[in-house]
């Protein structure tokens, strides 16, 4: 069979690619070999690629081949490749986390959402690079990662964004249709909203972290980061499901319904305008207004809020620590923690082991009231928007926080903490593209109670049929297809 | 012998002591001064959490539920 694609394919979402599998343009083999040498070529470029896994991916092809040519349909992602963070296991390859005390560690077996992915015809060809143990310690600059800082598709200056950097940085440059990336405390979200791809974070217990790396037992969260909010609804599909393996399972499977949304007219919208009008970077605020404004005249209701007031980076941050540091005990106490390349996150897992069984315990009290704060905000609210991040991505090449100018503390909180308050309550969220600051994207946030994605994804599409920043394309140029 | 110093012996030697750690501060490596500002920056936290007005009947989130 001729090839008979071009270069638009590396940008198309999964559904069409799919759909132009199951029509024969093209093979599966075949678009797995253009995403491959795609992926092996520019992922480096990105410091985004941790692995490729040409051999296993191209068997898969062919078994997918096989399948369409007696005509069985596995749904709207079989045939399409995929990359996935490098702390998710597939039996015989690496999986480093990140980090240099793992780089020999190979899996013993294959992660659940790699199963389920593999069961749905997904062609899973390579690992995404990510910051060492997914942040755990707390880090201080885009370069703690072993393959070096996450690279902007958009600039190559700029930060991808941590902790899933390499599965943004893939999707933007078109070297993958989607990735898996996880979310401890907005490492999906800030990559997505950096790199321009759309994220979900799924409800805390939706998707088995059976084969994942342990950052946080009760904050850790696998999602997908696509082209589309269409997409992330179809993947999400796939990979939820309860699994005895994960006993923190919630032991519920997520039916994608764009056709059943809600009326938007019977939901209310949520946001704080201090958001917009003070606490985003300036250069970003006509994109977020503009894109609030769309929203606005989708027929929501609409209603001002703020956060509850609760101590959420402590909290946030004493959950993480501590678990994360009895995570790696024994990579603390045997000394190799030294090998990370991150000096203050080698710190911060030792400091992580002196906390307190009484301090633990008080941060997962308060973290019930704001589980309990967040059930009575949402009686009246059927969803939050907010900015992702207030702004554009930093410089790849320089620690947090240098190099920026003191900024104007907001006259109010907002929702500006709901990336780590939305985590603490294990609450659904969808970034979306939404506009540019710059030459840099720039991404809204929106928030819904557990187990809402489906309302979350009905509003996503809708405001991706208005707009088209989920098709810019960053100055990306590669090898022929 | 210490009964045998004079208060301005006395006094030097108690400004010597007390230099010690400030110079020992200054050896420390930066492993461990990165140590020193992790310590440092749990125990604002602890300050933050124990500044919350926590009701004494609040249960943990265990097992958590979203």
């Amino acid at each position: 069979m001729a090839k008979n694609f071009t270069d638009d394919i590396f940008f198309a979402t999964a559904v069409e690619i799919s759909a132009r599998l199951k029509a024969k343009e093209f093979s599966c083999k075949q678009l797995t070999r253009a995403f491959l040498k795609r992926l092996e070529t520019l992922g480096p470029q990105y410091n985004a690629l941790a692995a490729s896994l040409r051999k296993r991916a191209l068997e898969k092809a062919g078994d997918v081949d096989d399948d369409l040519k007696i005509g069985r349909d596995r749904g709207p992602l079989q045939g399409v490749p995929y990359g996935v963070k490098d702390l998710l296991d597939v039996k015989g390859y690496p999986s480093t986390w990140g980090a240099q005390p793992y780089l020999r560690r190979v899996a013993e077996d294959t992660a659940t959402v790699i199963r389920k992915l593999d069961s749905a015809g997904a062609v899973c060809i390579g690992k995404l690079a990510m910051v060492e143990l997914a942040g755990g310690g707390g880090y201080s600059s885009p370069a703690a990662s072993l393959q070096g800082p996450g690279l902007n598709p958009w600039d190559k200056s700029r930060w991808s964004g941590g902790s899933s950097s390499g599965s943004a940085a893939a999707v933007a440059a078109g070297l993958v249709p989607f990735a898996l990336g996880s979310e401890t405390s907005g490492s999906i979200l800030t990559p997505s909203a950096y790199c321009g791809v759309t994220g979900l974070r799924p409800t805390y217990g939706y998707v088995s972290r059976y084969g994942a790396m342990t950052l946080s037992w009760t904050m850790d969260k696998i999602g997908p980061m696509a082209r589309s909010a269409e997409d992330c609804g179809h993947i999400l599909q796939k990979i939820s499901g309860g699994d005895y393996e994960d006993p923190l399972s919630a032991g519920k499977t997520f039916y994608y319904q764009p056709k059943f949304a809600r009326e938007f007219k019977t939901l209310t919208l949520g946001f704080a305008p201090v958001d917009f009008e003070e606490a985003a970077e300036e250069t970003a605020r006509p994109a977020f207004r503009d894109a609030l404004d769309v929203l606005m005249r989708m027929g929501f209701r609409v209603r001002e809020v703020e956060l509850p007031d609760f101590p959420y980076g402590a909290v946030t941050g004493t959950v993480i620590d501590a678990e994360g540091s009895a995570s790696f005990e024994e990579l603390i106490t045997s000394g190799r923690v030294e090998e990370l390349a991150d000096a203050k996150q080698i710190a911060g897992l030792k400091a992580g082991l002196e906390i307190r069984a009484a301090d633990y315990l008080r941060a997962m009290r308060i973290r019930r009231l704001i589980q309990q704060a967040f059930r009575e905000l949402f009686v009246d609210v059927s969803f939050l928007v907010t900015p992702t991040r207030m702004g554009p991505a930093p410089s790849a090449f320089e620690p947090f926080g240098q190099g920026e100018q003191e900024k104007h503390r907001p006259r109010s909180r907002g929702l500006q903490a709901l990336i780590p308050a939305g985590n603490l309550a294990g609450l659904p969220a969808l970034s979306l593209p939404c506009g540019f600051a710059g030459h840099l994207p720039v991404a809204i946030c929106l928030v819904a109670r557990p187990f809402w994605e489906n309302t979350l994804l009905a509003v996503g599409a809708a405001f991706q049929r208005q707009t088209n920043w989920h098709r810019r394309r960053p100055p990306v140029s590669g090898p022929e297809p | 012998m210490a009964e045998k110093w004079t208060r301005r012996e006395a006094a030097g030697a108690l400004l010597a002591a007390a230099a010690v750690p400030a110079a020992r501060s200054q050896e420390r490596t930066p492993q461990q001064r990165a140590l020193a500002e992790a310590r440092e920056e749990l125990a604002r936290t602890r300050r933050k959490l124990q500044e919350f007005p926590l009701p004494e009947d609040t249960a943990p989130a265990f097992v958590f539920r979203p």
